[in-house]
């Protein structure tokens, strides 16, 4: 990289502050996921009427049986799309790692963890947007809070128990556990919070 | 309160202005500062200085959109105070420069342009590209912040919104060229 370059960067870097006000606005919003274009949802529409056909097809020929004739496969199949929690035959891999949501009371969710290689970290957050009276505009709930100081996203600490006992943190050593992320005593009514969990690095569990 | 209100306050000269200013934007301003300066202190500073020259501009300025304009002006200071700290934390900033010096490839910027007519030029391109890749973009070299944050916020992988990067930078670059900003 030689100097021409960096001055180049560093134009451009300083020119980003006249980039117009609607799109400073846009970026500072809640972000939110906007809806199927018409090029997505007629692709959509194709995949929803092949799937539809390909079950009709398959209906006339094997009859009821299909459906009927083998429950565990079907809920199987569904638990595993949506990852449902409290769907036993839920389970996430990663290497080294696997998670099983066992169970939901309220909003209190326990899980099965079990490492056979350390992990660098395991973290559940849950995000919420909302622009609230001080302009936050997300807000997160995570048993890490690697944000927590100086952010304008505000962090709140679900409660975290490890095999029946409070714990700081989810654990990262190898063994067998049972987590339960406890969100309970979290006010999360100022917020639109969504409807999956992100378990680093298992994914997006839906609650 | 109204951004509206709070711009009135100014232009009645009520040190609540300043007050109210804070109480709605002083964490976001606080979070744009710390991403260029990595410092609680200097942000905070920062911050205080932009209260200062709101205080000011407004008048005779009347901003439209008033978020915006105290975003500009404490990023400016920021990268003011980065500049004259001599740079040396490694940053946002310092990534976001290798980043952009890619960007910028064998070229060199045309010394007829100045940084509002480089700025017109962005926003030009960042109008024609996807929402979610000019919301990227901007999260990442607006308001500086990291991959990380951009991937947490956005709820999307650190990969893909690396990916997004690149690929706007790749565009930028020839939208710059056709726009002779590059030469």
């Amino acid at each position: 990289m030689n100097e021409d370059n960096i001055n180049g960067a560093k134009t451009l870097l300083k020119a980003m502050s006249y980039i117009d006000d609607d799109i400073i606005e846009e970026a500072a919003e809640p972000y939110k996921r906007r809806s199927f274009g018409i090029r997505q949802g007629a692709g959509v529409a194709a995949c929803v009427a092949l799937i539809a056909i390909t079950a009709a097809v398959l209906y006339a020929t094997l009859g009821n049986n299909l459906y009927t004739g083998n429950s565990n496969s079907a809920d199987g199949s569904a638990g595993n799309s949506n990852g449902l929690l409290g769907n036993t035959d839920d389970t996430y891999y990663v290497n080294g790692a696997s998670l099983t949501p066992i169970g939901k009371s309220g909003n209190r969710y326990t899980f099965t963890l079990s490492i056979t290689e350390k992990q660098e970290r395991i973290d559940v957050s849950l995000y919420g947007s909302g622009v609230d009276e001080y302009g936050n505009d997300i807000f997160v709930i995570s048993t890490t809070a690697p944000y927590a100081e100086l952010t304008h996203i505000p962090i709140a600490r679900p409660k975290i128990t490890v095999d029946g006992k409070a714990a700081d943190e989810i654990p990262t050593d190898v063994g067998e556990y049972e987590i339960t992320v406890d969100f309970s005593d979290i006010d999360m009514s100022k917020y639109l919070m969504r409807n999956y969990f992100t378990v680093y690095p298992f994914g997006n569990i839906f609650r | 309160m109204q951004d509206t209100d709070i711009i009135a306050l100014y232009f009645e000269r009520d040190e609540q202005a300043i007050e109210k200013t804070d109480e709605k934007y002083g964490a976001y301003l606080k979070k744009i500062a710390f991403n260029i300066l990595c410092d609680v202190f200097s942000s905070e500073e920062c911050c205080n200085d932009t209260y200062f020259k709101v205080w000011n501009s407004i008048p005779p300025t009347v901003p439209v959109c008033f978020r915006a304009f105290i975003a500009r002006i404490t990023r400016n200071l920021a990268l003011d105070k980065y500049k004259a700290q001599g740079a040396t934390k490694r940053g946002t900033v310092t990534e976001s420069l290798d980043e952009l010096s890619e960007c910028v490839g064998e070229d060199t910027i045309s010394r007829e342009l100045d940084s509002k007519d480089i700025g017109a030029a962005i926003s030009d391109f960042l109008k024609k590209e996807s929402e979610s890749a000019r919301i990227i973009f901007v999260r990442r070299y607006f308001y500086c912040e990291s991959i990380k944050d951009i991937a947490f916020r956005l709820g999307m992988t650190e990969g893909a919104i690396k990916t997004s990067l690149s690929r706007t930078r790749q565009k930028l670059s020839i939208h710059l060229k056709a726009r002779t900003v590059f030469i």
